[in-house]
């Protein structure tokens, strides 16, 4: 196997699949990054099992052959070889790889390609719909951000993705914080999924999705596909029922809180620093909004805010750092508070019209 | 270890505390049979009672039906967990006038370090300033180690003052039921009795290897609290993380209904407990033993153990729901043909009233 690629395009490739490698890899050959050069180009894949990336970068072939390159110190070496083509050839026999440029001479010892697990789904995943990069990207921000941690109701550790006419919508709780986004997709065919993913994978395709040109998205019987033109990632389904917890939050919300949303945050910030076991309380009415924390050994804050306040007033304690998680999820400035009684779930959302929205339930005084 | 023999503990528990409370704030209640706890209509057990309803033989932990079948003309009175924390937090700030060492074990009772000092003058002084400040009566046990002083509390209840001190341990222990030795239950105490140990003194007379080949490690503590050695000292802060109770039976069960019911019972005595702390739990375990023998391991080998639990959306100390729970999760265990040996509940991730939870979905 035998390729001149060019130094940088070697490096981004590597740095993009290289996020599929799991951080604690039991199989050692899971640790690398399977190079495959054939035609005109070098395909990169990497996987953990759970999720698996695959782009393919031109390259200047002049012998076939794969091979798998631990993927940190080929990133690290890559990373600071000098601008330029690389000379990259691999003796198959001992799946040693050399890269010489200007006369020096780097040896990174592998694995044998055939040790590393075939391709996931590609091709496999039938009858994928076309979303705009962007609004994918709002998508799995607006929800990836509350997903929970608890092992045993895997389906709270990913986000319910789901696809209904021109129409994708995504769910994401902890249990106690939920979120809900949408966003338009073109979808001819009238496909259907719904699907539970885990929470890494759209983590991971958040990173990749700036440089997408374009996204397709599909399900197939057990796994995911988020085809970014360039670049591929494959997820694992999570399996499951994902509850609807959307019966549970109230659909009429008689106080409407309209305020800043960067001042509102920055006063979240400056509270939680005073929070006695995270909880902040939030009192609407007349004089508009106002946020107390206090500790007793530590100090208190009152954060007083102009807010446009519609409907009766209320006042109600919340863990701050869902409040925060939630509040950097969204975008846009101004901020909508919502409130319908003080054991429900207080609504934000970035306006009147949004449709998406987080919502976290309250502290109850035990 | 060298044994400490001077007076530095004093152990306070307060008489029939919740009762007395209530007694107290309403003078129509005084000298009546008083219950407090869940109503007999429902499946609430006795909190405290009253002397006056002791004398029909009711006891805490009773299921309140079963009380009103003893004494029909007992005053059933609801909780009022504010008030009891007020004047718990009250004594203690009595007792913090002597010494800033005060372990509380619930509400109503605490241990007091006071090295250094006058014990006796000072726990006389302690029930005289309780009694004229908060209009309740208190036992207080003085001695020479913590369960000596809580033996002591016990004595001359209610009401009492008993100093024992090492000579007057030394003589009361050889008659004293091993039963009263500190994690001695009704399992122990039968097993002990089969091996013809029925007090303290027959518990030291015994053959020290046979007992540890019955009880490991917990042979010596035994042996040790029989001679009236205890070495633990006062933890203040002492944090309770949580609250269980297991049961060892004579003979392996397999009979699902009578130990669902079991744990239903635990429920009722633990969420007693749970009460008297102010607390409330968010986690329910069961824990089985069952009659299958692993060999290996540091004591050479034990039974097969599992646990189980479950975390509710809200916390609770409602003995119905534990023992909702707890029946719950026991249904769910996969017997595979064994036998169980023993059955335990804990409650645990424990929220203080007044502290404030996240509220979750039920999902």
């Amino acid at each position: 196997m035998r390729f001149t690629i060019e130094q940088r395009l070697l490096h981004d490739a590597v740095r993009s699949a290289a996020r599929a490698v799991g951080v604690r890899q039991a199989v050692p050959v899971l640790s690398g990054v399977c190079l495959h050069a054939a035609g005109q180009e070098l395909r990169l894949r990497a996987t953990d099992l759970e999720v698996e990336i695959s782009l393919a970068v031109p390259a200047d072939v002049a012998e076939e052959g794969a091979v798998v390159l631990p993927a940190r110190y080929l990133q690290e070496l890559v990373r600071r070889l000098p601008p330029g083509p690389l000379a990259i050839r691999v003796t198959p026999t001992n799946a040693t790889a050399r890269i010489e440029v200007d006369g020096s001479e780097y040896v990174i010892h592998g694995f044998d390609a055939g040790q590393f697990p075939a391709p996931g789904a590609e091709g496999a995943v039938a009858s994928a719909v076309a979303i705009e990069p962007k609004h994918l990207a709002t998508v799995l921000r607006e929800t990836g951000f509350a997903t929970g941690h608890d092992e045993s109701r895997p389906w709270f550790t990913g986000v319910f993705l789901s696809l209904r006419g021109n129409q994708v919508i995504a769910l994401a709780t902890d249990g106690s914080i939920l979120a809900y986004s949408e966003a338009p997709v073109h979808n001819p065919a009238d496909s259907a999924f719904s699907v539970i993913l885990p929470g890494r994978s759209l983590q991971e395709t958040g990173r990749l999705l700036p440089e997408a040109q374009g996204c397709r998205i599909g399900a197939g019987h057990s796994q995911f596909q988020f085809d970014l033109g360039h670049v591929s990632l494959t997820s694992r389904l999570l399996e499951g029922q994902y509850p609807d917890f959307r019966k549970y939050i109230p659909t009429e919300f008689p106080t409407q809180v309209c305020v800043g949303r960067e001042r509102f945050l920055a006063a979240c910030e400056r509270a939680a620093l005073a929070a006695h076991q995270s909880s902040i309380r939030l009192d609407a009415g007349a004089e508009g909004l106002k946020l107390t924390a206090r500790t007793p050994e530590v100090g208190e804050v009152t954060e007083r805010l102009p807010a446009r306040v519609g409907g009766p007033e209320f006042s109600v304690p919340l863990n701050v750092h869902y409040v925060l998680s939630g509040l950097r999820s969204l975008e846009g400035p101004d901020l909508v508070l919502e409130f319908a009684g003080p054991r429900t779930a207080v609504r934000f959302r970035s306006s009147q019209e949004a449709k998406s929205f987080f919502a976290v339930l309250p502290l109850l005084s035990f | 270890m060298e044994v400490r023999k001077d007076l530095w503990v004093i152990h306070m528990d307060m008489d029939a505390f919740f009762a007395s409370v209530e007694q107290r704030d309403n003078p129509r209640l005084r000298g009546k049979p008083v219950i407090v706890g869940g109503s007999p209509n429902s499946r609430g057990v006795v909190s405290t009672c009253s002397y006056e309803a002791r004398k029909f033989g009711v006891h805490s932990a009773m299921p309140s039906r079963e009380a009103l079948r003893l004494c029909p003309q007992a005053i059933f009175v609801p909780h009022h967990f504010e008030k009891y924390t007020a004047v718990s937090r009250q004594v203690r700030e009595i007792m913090r006038r002597y010494t800033d060492i005060i372990e509380p074990l619930s509400l109503d009772e605490a241990y007091m370090d006071v090295t250094g000092q006058d014990a006796v003058a000072i726990g006389r002084e302690l029930k005289a300033s309780v009694q004229r400040e908060t209009q309740l009566t208190g036992s207080v046990g003085v001695s020479y180690c913590k369960f000596m002083a809580k033996l002591a509390s016990d004595m001359d209840k209610p009401n009492g003052f008993t100093v024992v001190d090492w000579d007057r341990a030394q003589a009361m222990l050889p008659d004293m039921p091993v039963r009263k030795l500190w994690g001695v239950g009704p399992a122990s105490e039968q097993a002990l009795k089969k091996l013809g140990i029925q007090t303290c003194g027959d518990l030291l007379r015994h053959d020290p290897e046979v007992l540890r080949r019955h009880y490991g490690r917990r042979a010596d503590e035994l042996l040790l609290l029989a001679s009236g050695i205890d070495f633990r000292g006062i933890e203040a802060n002492h944090e309770m993380k949580s609250v269980g109770e297991e049961t060892t039976f004579p003979h392996d069960q397999t009979d699902r209904a009578y130990l669902s019911g079991l744990l239903e019972q635990m429920a009722g005595r633990l969420t007693q407990d749970l009460q008297r702390y102010n607390m409330a739990c968010r986690t329910v375990t069961v824990k089985i033993k069952w009659n299958v023998f692993i060999e290996g391991g540091p004591k050479g080998g034990d039974f097969l153990q599992n646990t189980r639990s479950y975390t509710v959306p809200m916390p609770t100390a409602d003995a119905a729901e534990i023992g909702r729970v707890a029946r719950e999760i026991f249904s769910r265990v996969d017997w595979e043909g064994r036998k169980i040996r023993l059955l335990g509940l804990q409650l645990h991730n424990f929220v203080q009233r007044g502290d404030l939870v996240q509220a979750r979905l039920p999902l």
